[in-house]
């Protein structure tokens, strides 16, 4: 089992007033899934990922990812565990602005080393997502398609057990979002990891794949 | 991590440079009154050196200028056991020289000698300007009450005047008899002349007080010094003109708690300046801080953990302090090169002011961090993420 949550629950405040973001979700997603989030805005789509990214902790119920508690772990360990198990990929700003394509994908790894052959494996991986002739270029000259697969070269430096993406194509055109979504399927395949994504765009789903609608913070399908 | 830091300071270059530019500021100034006031310490220290015996004034006069003392006080030192010499000494401060004023700075000052050669025969190593003769002779007895003087090398090339040319000082003309050079700055501010045309000079009728004197002991040691400054004060001590007797020692402490208030000021100033560096940096750095919320949230959903960022921030800080640290170096060692030309004396850039005041930019650096860095790391990732 790559997640497993029992009843979890986010509560923000804002001005004093609760606003019930999660309100009691229990999910099991297998090991190697391929796992769509869908339902309205505002539903709670994000919080849930924040809470499977371990970017967040939540106000009640527990959440195990890759077989980690993650409500037992510290803020570090948390840390850890994100730049040793997790990828992420945003709808945008995913990427350092003053960091090169080849930098980005090792940014993860700045604060506590390098390990040797890193850079290659950066570069390879920039290869494969088809940005061989690009390595050296900064986000701003990079197209809104080509930052998100530095996103992604960069989650798969680590060979995550669970790769989390939310809206990747949120700002793509329909076209680059299909090439996106093509790549994170065929990874999918080869590296065997587990992949959650949030997206309105139902079109991506193929047979085999989860698919989990939210609406106002409960699970209201599960397929 | 290291190169990430300063790609992130090169990456600001403007803002990065107001903050080196204000680290830089503070320490140039630090090194600068550093140097002027060990230069000015070193130069007190060469003056006194060059002094051996006692000098009496009045009691708590601080300066022979404010002291008055009367003659007869000579014989009675003369008769205490120990005593070799007591020289009468009058000092005036001489307003203008050929028609210049010279109160203008502290160091451009003149004052007037007025002694008695016939006396000052007696002291064993003779006067400090007797000693430092370089041309033409030195006051004599025969020189009582006339116009003649003997003048530093420095006042002989300010002025332009040597042997055999004439001075004015104040509103009568002197003839220069001899030029001598102690090679101390203060020593070198005075004109040497008879004590009888001293008294004139000062406007004196009375010719029965002087502001001070000079006690040349038997023996140097510092104990016999000692000795005899105690006993030489408790001669006038049922008078109502006391005495203060002080050995070059004593000088030195006073001249030392004169420079302990420099001192005080210059940690002050520095404080000052160090505080403002600091502000400087830790300004940049928020704004920087505020800036990159987004991008703190990149790094922490990749793995960095707040301390991972708090050294990001500690890094680029210390960087800007460093740099203006090695920038302020570089123009206070400069400017006091350059001030140095101007002045006269020699100031002093040891190598560990240098290196402190390096070690002072790192710290400024971290100090300055410190607030941003928690500011940055505290940030929770979500709402780093969700603030695009
Ligand atoms: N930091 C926060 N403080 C207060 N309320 C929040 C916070 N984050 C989210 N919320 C609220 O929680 C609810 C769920 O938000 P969430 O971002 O998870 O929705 P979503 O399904 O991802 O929506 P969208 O499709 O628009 O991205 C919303 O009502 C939102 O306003
Ligand atoms: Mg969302």
């Amino acid at each position: 089992m790559i997640l497993r949550a029992t009843d979890l629950k986010k509560t923000y405040t804002i001005g004093g007033r609760p606003v019930e973001a999660l309100r009691g979700v229990s999910l099991e997603l297998a090991d190697r899934s391929f796992t769509f989030v869908v339902g309205p805005s505002g539903s709670g789509k994000s919080t849930l990922m924040h809470l499977a990214g371990a970017l967040d902790r939540p106000t009640s119920g527990t959440i195990e990812v890759a077989g980690k508690d993650l409500t037992a772990l510290t803020d570090d360990q948390l840390s850890e565990f994100r730049r040793e198990k997790l990828g992420f990929v945003f709808q945008a700003f995913n990427l350092i602005g003053n960091l090169d394509a080849v930098e980005n994908v090792l940014v993860p790894f700045y604060a506590k080393g390098l390990a040797p052959g890193m850079r290659a494996k950066a570069k390879e991986l920039l290869g494969r997502v088809g940005l061989a002739e690009r390595l050296d270029h900064r986000p701003k000259q990079l197209s809104g398609g080509e930052q998100q697969r530095v996103a992604i070269a960069r989650a798969l430096l680590k060979d995550p057990a669970l790769l989390l993406a939310d809206e990747p194509t949120g700002e793509l055109d329909s076209k680059t979002g299909a090439e996106i979504f093509a790549l994170v399927r065929s990874l999918h395949r080869e590296r065997g990891a587990s992949v959650v994504v949030v997206t309105h765009d139902t079109r991506f789903i193929e047979p085999g794949d989860r698919v989990v609608r939210i609406e106002d913070g409960k699970l209201v399908e599960n397929s | 991590m290291l190169r990430f830091a300063l790609l992130n300071i090169l990456t600001r270059p403007l803002r990065s440079f107001l903050a080196l530019v204000g680290v830089a500021v503070a320490i140039a100034g630090v090194v600068g009154l550093v140097s002027v006031s060990s230069g000015l310490k070193s130069t007190m220290v060469d003056t006194l050196d060059k002094v051996e015996g006692l000098v009496m004034i009045e009691a708590n006069s601080v300066d022979p200028i404010f002291s008055t003392l009367p003659l007869s006080y000579a014989a009675r030192v003369e008769r205490i056991p120990g005593v070799a010499a007591c020289v009468p000494e009058l000092w005036r401060v001489a307003p203008n020289v050929e028609g210049q004023k010279t109160l203008m700075g502290l160091f451009s000052a003149i004052v007037v000698l007025g002694l008695d050669p016939e006396r000052h025969t007696r002291l064993s190593a003779g006067h400090v300007y007797s000693r430092s003769m370089r041309r033409g002779r030195n006051i004599e007895p025969r020189d009582a009450g006339q116009r003649r003087v003997v003048i530093s090398e420095r006042i002989a090339q300010k002025y332009r005047k040597d042997v055999g040319a004439s001075i004015r000082v104040g509103e009568l003309d002197y003839e220069v008899v001899g030029v001598y050079q102690t090679g101390s700055l203060f020593l070198d501010g005075t004109l040497v002349m008879h004590l009888e045309t001293a008294w004139s000079f000062a406007g004196n009728n009375s010719r029965d007080v002087v502001t001070s004197f000079y006690v040349e002991p038997v023996a140097q040691s510092p104990e016999e010094m000692a000795r005899v400054e105690k006993a030489v004060e408790a001669e006038f001590a049922q008078e109502t003109r006391k005495v203060d007797c002080l050995s070059t020692a004593e000088w030195q402490s006073e001249f030392g708690k004169l420079l302990g208030h420099l001192d005080v000021f210059l940690i002050v100033v520095s404080s000052i300046a160090v505080i403002v560096g600091a502000i400087g940096i830790l300004n940049t750095m928020l704004m920087s801080v505020t800036e990159r919320v987004p991008e703190f949230g990149i790094l922490k959903a990749n793995g960095w953990s707040r301390g991972d960022v708090t050294r990001l921030i500690l890094a680029e800080s210390t960087y800007l302090g460093i740099a203006g640290g090695l920038l302020g170096c570089g123009v206070g060692v400069l400017g006091v090169q350059i001030a140095a030309r101007f002045m006269p004396f020699q100031p002093a850039t040891p190598l560990p002011l240098v290196a402190t005041a390096f070690g002072v930019g790192a710290l400024l650096g971290i100090v300055g961090g410190v607030y941003p860095a928690r500011q940055a790391a505290k940030l929770s990732p979500v709402d780093a993420i969700r603030a695009d």
